[in-house]
């Protein structure tokens, strides 16, 4: 058990004082952007990154991103049950049940399962996570340039097919991030690319400024456009009704199943490149509606219906982390951000890291339980005050977070041209919400561009040129071929039904939401 | 900036709403892949257009870009024929949205030469009114507040440099 | 002859719950009628003051019940209470308007802006205030 060595010295990093306090600032301020819809963790992480610039460890900084993370979980699902509003995708199969129950004075107990249930989930996650980290890591080590190459582009295809509701435009999103990751000058040949001759571009387009832009700029340019929607109100809390920390006996035994059972859907499906954590809560969701004891109950309310996808929410980013760390290859775009921040510090993730820069990883992992305890701690008594930042007058609130965007931008570097190119990157990230283009895959793409090229180039330096060199290896093209069948998936209801003879109209295209 | 906005709800723009947009915005993208296209032969290299070099996948990924432009103006072509258009949300505030963005451009340049601080306040100040908000004393508390907290904790805590400008603090 | 009209600036509040009844109260003894007014500026993404369909409901039937001749309104996103009474009774040619008060901090009056305090500052009419 070298493993649970390992772990118990990242506990021994994390639970000094100073550590305890970035986890409780990332899980506050994850908490904050999770209950506020449209800014989501990738979006914080990145803000952020410009800060972590003066650290000279960087424990602290993934101990706070990590909180962060997992604080946005914890914010929507709050804004899901009391608002059905969720704060973040990840949690709109919450708000279908959760809603539901807090109309009919269960508001409580659904707080708590969902609490309760991601702190399971991510225990159980991180607990996988921390076993079989290092040997896929080992595994890793076999892999050549052309299986990392095809790693890639399964995780850009999969991503780009899950998210948004159209191929066409996922596809375009994501040739733009790529193309915008060509800008500056090539890492190989030291030649300047797209950049029309113009020095500034040289270095490339900082990914910080591109985070910002398209997603803090772009979506307050995208909700002052829309204009106002009519507030909603939060559904007040029921009284105390006694029961274990808000759930009665019976509440717990319905519960405990569909948490267990939403880890086991969160874990594979965040390992696996497919975009983070939506497809695994409607996966527990409807599990959950068509098996669970409670099934009769759903559309009124069932405790099952919030107990599964909260767990399956949070069970995936233990999940992401899994290929993030073990080969350097995001499957979200807050993983993405993570990635730039590892690039930060000069850390390179995949098989090295867990040799190298061990005490890092095993401390992340150790945060990750230190977090969700903390979330437990701190989510139900608190909130009340999380409602009332939904109160903050529109025009305050995104005028507040332009103040932070371009505080982001100004301490990459500091020059008007950056924050004017950041700021023409929110005005495309705006276009894009307008005409329905969805943003992770450019982001997936600018980080994961550079590296997939150098993979790319690499193997066929390799190969003496030689493009066959992907498909005659064969892991690499298993991969490939996979890709290839993901970007069939999201038509998959469609070829069933036409399989099975029946009207494929009915059958609707796979979509989830990609706000992170 | 007033703002006598109705209450509208959140729906996707209405099937009936004018195709402009989204041909605009494929045209802007077919338009921007063209450019870049052509910036591709502009790369400086000996290998020509070898998978090795550094022209290959740009080429390729802008091209694919450029087709898949004409694709998305083609399916919008094919939508506005069927009476429909692709997914487009109505533009109901894009003046307030054009003012915005101004008033971040002259933020970017102010920054430096006024200092942080007020710099921060007056934008904090104008973007709010931009965006509906009727109470100017609040709006002014709350900024030079913000302001302050922020240049504060960055430069004394967090050892970020911030423009002073004008007003030493 | 007319009869007055009486704009009641109502909340599902205590402050509104004062302000409805002291309005009842005055209708009764005039033999006026009430126009209950339920506004915001839906600037934020949650506002409480905002009246439910059922609130709504419930506020009609308890004043039929009470033989009161009313109208319920509710204005959202258009302007800010404060302004909505004073353009229902502006409109109205209102003989008095009545309001539900609270203690307030300075700071949150401040932050926040004080729809009582505008209401009575610039109404055109008498202005009934209740302490909730």
């Amino acid at each position: 058990m070298s493993q649970f060595g390992d772990l118990m010295g990242g506990f021994a990093t994390v639970l000094s004082p100073e550590m305890l306090l970035f986890a409780v600032i990332g899980v506050t301020l994850g908490t904050l952007v999770g209950v506020l819809p449209g800014i989501g963790p990738a979006v914080t992480i990145a803000l952020l990154l410009p800060v972590t610039y003066g650290f000279e460890s960087p424990i602290p900084a993934f101990i706070m991103f990590a909180g962060i993370y997992y604080g946005a979980m914890y914010g929507g699902s709050t804004t899901s049950i009391l608002l059905n509003t969720p704060g973040e995708s990840a949690s709109v199969a919450t708000a279908i049940e959760g809603h539901e129950m807090a109309k009919r004075g269960h508001a409580r107990a659904a707080l708590a399962t969902a609490a309760i249930g991601s702190f399971v989930a991510a225990l159980i996650s991180t607990g996988l996570l921390a076993l079989v980290a290092e040997p896929v890591g080992r595994l890793a080590v076999s892999f050549r340039a052309t299986d990392y190459f095809a790693l890639m582009i399964l995780a850009l295809v999969t991503v780009t097919a899950l998210v948004g509701s159209s191929l066409v435009r996922g596809l375009i999103s994501l040739l733009l991030g790529v193309t915008i990751g060509f800008i500056g000058l090539d890492g190989i040949s030291g030649q300047p690319r797209l950049t029309f001759d113009s020095p500034v571009l040289f270095n490339g387009i900082d990914e910080v400024l591109l985070i910002i832009g398209l997603f803090a700029i772009g979506e307050t340019l995208y909700v002052l456009v829309k204009g106002r929607t009519r507030p909603g109100q939060v559904t007040p809390l029921e009284p105390v009704r006694g029961g274990f920390m808000w759930l009665s006996r019976d509440q717990w035994r319905r519960s405990w199943g569909p948490w267990i059972r939403g880890a086991g859907f969160g874990f594979p499906f965040g390992v696996l490149p497919s975009g983070g954590a939506e497809l695994p809560t409607f996966l527990s969701y409807s599990w959950e509606k068509n098996r669970s004891r409670g099934k009769q109950e759903f559309g009124k309310g069932a405790i099952e219906g919030v107990a599964g996808p909260e767990a399956a929410n949070n069970a995936s980013f233990s999940g992401v982390l899994v290929p993030l760390l073990t080969l350097g290859l995001p499957t979200s775009a807050t993983a993405a951000v993570m990635l730039a921040a590892f690039k930060i510090f000069n850390l390179q993730p995949g098989p090295q890291l867990f040799e190298e820069n061990s005490d890092l990883v095993w401390a992340l992992i150790a945060s990750l339980f230190v977090g969700n305890v903390m979330l437990l701690a701190l989510n139900l008594p608190l909130i009340r005050l999380w409602v009332k930042v939904l109160e903050i007058p529109r025009p305050v609130l995104y005028a507040g977070i332009l103040v932070f965007a371009t505080l982001g931008i100004y301490s990459v570097s500091g020059t008007v041209t950056d924050i004017l190119i950041a700021y023409g990157i929110g005005v495309l990230g705006f276009l894009m919400r307008q005409f329905d283009f969805p943003i992770a895959p450019t982001i997936l793409g600018a980080i994961l561009g550079p590296e997939l090229e150098n993979q790319f180039r690499r193997a066929l330096n390799v190969g003496n040129g030689d493009l066959t060199v992907f498909v005659t290896r064969p892991l690499s093209l298993a991969i490939l071929l996979l890709a290839a069948a993901a970007l069939l998936l999201p038509y998959a209801p469609r070829i069933v039904a036409r399989l099975r003879g029946k009207d494929p109209e009915e059958a609707k295209k796979l979509a989830f939401a990609d706000e992170d | 900036m007033t703002d006598a906005a109705e209450t509208t709800e959140p729906a996707l723009g209405d099937p009936q709403g004018r195709p402009a947009g989204p041909f605009a915005f494929g045209a802007g993208i077919v338009l921007v892949s063209g450019v870049l296209l052509s910036q591709v032969f502009a790369i400086d290299t000996t290998e020509g257009f070898s998978p090795q070099g550094p022209r290959f996948l740009p080429l390729v990924v802008l091209t694919l870009m450029l087709v898949l432009g004409l694709v998305y103006l083609a399916q919008q072509a094919a939508a506005v024929r069927q009476g429909g258009s692709l997914p487009a949300e109505p533009f109901t505030h894009l003046a307030a949205a054009a003012v915005l963005v101004g008033i971040l451009v002259v933020y970017a340049f102010v920054l430096g030469p006024v200092g942080y601080v007020p710099a921060t306040a007056l934008f904090f100040v104008a973007a709010a009114r931009t965006m509906g908000s009727r109470h100017l004393t609040r709006d002014v508390v709350v900024g030079i507040g913000l302001a302050l907290l922020v240049y504060l904790s960055f430069t004394r805590a967090l050892g970020v440099f911030l423009p002073q400008g004008v007003f030493p603090l | 002859m007319d009869r007055d009209v009486i704009v009641v600036g109502w909340t599902p509040t205590p402050q509104g719950e004062a302000a409805v009844e002291a309005a009842v109260a005055e209708a009764g003894r005039r033999d006026g009628v009430l126009h209950v007014v339920n506004a915001s500026s839906g600037d934020s993404y949650v506002d409480n003051k905002i009246a439910s369909t059922e609130q709504l409901r419930a506020l009609r039937d308890r004043l039929s019940g009470q033989g009161v001749e009313h109208e319920v309104v509710q204005q959202v996103g258009r302007f800010e209470p404060a302004e909505e009474i004073l353009d229902a009774a502006d409109r109205l040619g209102a003989a008095l308007v009545v309001l539900g008060i609270r203690r307030r901090t300075p700071v949150g009056k401040l932050l926040m802006g004080s729809t009582a305090q505008r209401v009575l500052l610039q109404s055109a009419c008498p202005v009934l205030s209740v302490k909730a």
